[in-house]
């Protein structure tokens, strides 16, 4: 699974999901934080992006700490799929 | 005695909840502790996670509905007739004149669910398409009126889960500034998919029965059910001999301004308005000894709550006993605050206090004197009803004992002006004119509310917001529905569910444009603007708002196309009908000051008719020289019958031509009309009277002269 496709891949799910209004893929930095000061993202959208990304990759994403780790940034969602479901595609 | 205002008197309590089918049942089970949570049973919730719940058991439409029309009943709308009847016989009014006011969340959405969850382009069973009959809020307001014929107006309002709260302050407004003498108010919502699986994606769900303020609380668990409240005059109650069972005494409205489901942690908003609560009945924080609470059992509402509770009482916050009733009945969404408002009546009445169930061990977070494991008797006089929904929308109502003196101060008098109006073309991309980052999931009607509301709140942060809408975002809704059908629980978007209940128009709004005064979305039929502005002045009138913004907004959406016209059959329902946006800025004379008002508001009025003749007839206009009688009619038959001319028989008689032929928006683009002749200096004085068939309304307004 190439990593920077996959990359790819989640910034436009977050674009999608998210309404990222305005935004493309090179917007979005790698490893910028996306919540709080980042994307300006909040709780309601870590649900949608959690609910997102296990509907489009089947994957689980954890809950309370674990998930900040996550969601940390594009790098580390695109880390966390290729160790839950390292055969995936897109 | 002058120096007071008028008190308005609870006379009549009516209650159908998980705890039974009265009042009397409903307090007899809450004081003994019961907890009325089950499996749902009563419809299909395979696809639901979450499947207990207090359901109402026992309780069919057919039992309600007249012989034949059930289909136009939803259960919510089935609840709400039972509730009122309940609370009409109580107070043993009959005949007379009625206004009502309906608060809900989502109506029909358990009835419509099946239709919205289907394919439109797979075609639809007609019988099936019929349930979207029952779908808008206000038909549980048609249907109250249907069955108690003496109700001369009704108006419908969301603003979530404080809904039927501010049916309640609508009401207690009407009969305080004189309009009616008797009023029913209260609220009603039956469980449904969209609220059992949308409170669940977002997470504010428990799996176990709710433990409201407990160190284990993990969520809500959703009830259903209606009750409804009369008001009546403080004159007319003893007038006529009536029981007065408590006193309405006091009441605020307001919103954060903080975010679509979060409330703001500090609390510093609902201590505001617990404390402007307890102002306006004329009584201080250590007069009040129990507190009814919103505790829906949700991490965030609890700690929000306890810490506002204790901002609002200070050092006298352990005198107050605190108790919810969402541990017994569930959280009953649209009907808690009435429910929860009839409780606190009971609980003065009856000198006892229900506990809350569910909590064994207060949290850190939300210690607070509370009222645990059972009831206890009390002599407390005075009592607060608090409702806080999505949005940050808040109601406290100020309940207290018969057996007390009228304390409530005299309203100053107020005289107030329209100092701004939006009626401009609605915009084809509104979202265009909104800060992206800001504006994420906005759909048009929302986006046109921030665009329209916008320009007139600019430099009023402490301003409210009314904006009539009458059928929500039903492509959107549909949406979900259809994902939920075609991927199940896993496929829904929980961003998206706070979308879904109409008050989210006037919520976000709220939020983006940082408006903390009452917020609410109306639902009505055809005059939504005159039913928003008529609330809108109410508040201002009596001092509860210094400023705020009315008007309707209707937004293209084939959904609504759908709702309006279930069979297709009526060729000029529209599938698109014209957008619509109107909004109207109303201040008091005092607070508009630094800006010159356009017009000054002399009359408005909303009802059924033939009101409009008595004051044709009976209020001549002023000694101005110029005025103009500007007749709206709703549709062509409404125009065809103009009233008599009365005192106005000099005035220009005018038929408003206006361009938009959508009836949701009409009488708003009249509204703007009438402003335009004053704001022209075309008229010194414009009587703009709405017609509908059925129902009207009266708005007169003048040129502003200083000091006149």
């Amino acid at each position: 699974m190439n990593r920077e496709a996959l990359k790819l891949e989640v910034k436009r799910l977050l674009i999608a999901e998210l309404d990222l209004r305005g935004k493309t893929e090179e917007d979005i930095v790698d490893d910028a934080p996306l919540f709080g000061e980042g994307l300006g993202l909040d709780s309601l959208d870590a649900l949608q992006l959690a609910a997102a990304l296990e509907e489009r990759f089947g994957i689980s994403i954890p809950e309370g700490d674990e998930a900040k780790a996550v969601f940390a940034s594009v790098n580390a969602i695109t880390t966390h799929i290729l160790e839950k479901a390292p055969e995936v595609s897109v | 005695m002058n120096n007071q205002r008028m008190r308005v008197a609870v006379t009549g309590l009516g209650a159908v909840t998980a705890l039974g089918h009265s009042v009397t049942e409903m307090f007899g089970r809450l004081v003994a502790g019961e907890r009325a949570f089950s499996d749902i049973s009563e419809f299909d919730v395979a696809c639901s996670k979450f499947r207990i719940a207090a359901e109402i058991k026992n309780f069919r439409v057919s039992d309600i509905a007249p012989i034949g029309k059930t289909s136009l009943y939803s259960r919510a709308d089935a609840l709400a007739v039972a509730a009122a009847e309940q609370a009409l016989r109580q107070s043993g009014l009959r005949e007379q004149d009625l206004f009502l006011a309906v608060g809900s969340t989502s109506g029909g959405m358990r009835e419509a669910e099946p239709v919205l969850m289907a394919d439109p382009a797979q075609g639809m069973d007609a019988r099936l398409a019929q349930r979207l009959i029952t779908y808008p809020l206000f038909n549980s307001a048609k249907r109250i009126a249907g069955v108690i014929q003496s109700v001369r107006h009704t108006a419908t309002f969301c603003s979530a889960c404080s809904s039927s709260a501010t049916a309640i302050v609508q009401d207690a407004i009407w009969v305080a500034t004189g309009r009616c003498d008797c009023a029913i108010a209260g609220g009603t919502d039956s469980l449904s998919l969209l609220t059992l699986t949308g409170f669940a994606a977002l997470g504010a769900m428990s799996s176990d029965p709710c433990r409201p303020f407990d160190q284990a609380r993990s969520g809500m668990s959703l009830g259903e059910g209606a009750a409804f409240l009369v008001l009546e005059s403080e004159s007319h109650a003893l007038k006529r001999g009536a029981d007065v069972l408590a006193w309405l005494d006091g009441w605020s409205l307001g919103a954060e301004a903080h975010h679509i489901t979060h409330p703001e942690p500090s609390g510093v908003t609902a201590a505001g308005l617990i404390s402007a609560a307890i102002r306006y009945a004329g009584l201080l924080v250590d007069d009040i000894g129990y507190f009814n609470a919103h505790g829906t059992g949700t991490l965030p509402n609890d700690s929000m709550e306890a810490n506002a509770v204790r901002l609002a009482f200070g050092a006298h916050v352990d005198q107050v006993r605190v108790s919810t009733a969402k541990g017994q009945l569930g959280h009953t969404l649209g009907a808690s605050g009435a429910v929860e408002a009839a409780i606190t009546v009971l609980a003065l009445r009856e000198r006892r206090l229900p506990p809350t169930m569910g909590l064994t061990t207060v949290a850190e977070d939300t210690r607070l004197n509370h009222i645990m494991g059972e009831s206890i008797s009390t002599d407390c006089r005075h009592a607060l009803s608090s409702s806080f929904g999505f949005g940050g929308l808040g109601a406290v109502l100020a309940i207290s004992h018969v057996d007390t003196p009228n304390r409530i101060p005299k309203p100053a008098e107020q005289r107030l002006v329209i100092t701004d109006v939006f009626d401009a073309q609605p915009l084809s991309d509104p979202l265009s004119e909104l800060n992206p980052d800001r504006s994420r999931r906005f759909d048009r009607v929302t986006a046109q509310t921030c665009v329209g509301a916008g320009q007139s709140t600019a430099d009023a942060v402490d301003c409210g917001l009314v904006v009539a809408n009458a059928y929500g975002n039903v492509e959107r809704l549909h949406g979900y529905l259809a994902r939920l059908q075609t991927k199940g629980i896993r496929g829904i978007a929980p961003a998206e569910f706070p979308h879904l209940i109409p008050s989210a128009i006037a919520g976000i709004t709220s939020i983006y444009l940082g408006l903390t005064g009452p917020v609410t979305t109306i639902s009505e039929e055809a005059f939504g603007c005159d039913t928003a502005l008529d609330f809108a002045c109410g508040l201002v009138q009596l001092g509860f708002a210094r400023s705020m913004v009315a008007g309707v907004v209707e937004a293209r959406d084939t959904g609504s196309g759908r709702v309006q016209d279930p069979f297709g059959v009526f060729s000029n329902a529209p599938n698109s009908p014209d957008e619509v946006c109107y909004f109207f800025r109303v201040e008091t004379e005092e607070q508009a000051r630094a800006q010159l008002p356009i017009a000054r508001i002399l009359e408005v009025w909303v009802g059924q008719g033939p009101w409009y003749q008595y004051f044709l007839d009976h209020e001549a206009p002023r000694q101005l020289s110029r005025h103009k009688l500007l007749f709206c009619g709703i549709d062509a038959a409404a125009l065809a019958e103009l009233p008599e001319v009365g005192q106005w028989i000099h005035a220009e008689r005018i038929e408003f031509q206006g361009k938009t032929a959508n009836p949701l928006g009409r009488s708003g683009a009249a509204l703007a009309a009438a402003v335009r002749f004053i704001a022209r200096g075309e008229a010194d004085e414009v009587l703009l009277i709405s017609k509908a068939p059925t129902a009207g309304s009266i708005i007169h307004l003048a040129r502003f002269e200083q000091g006149d």
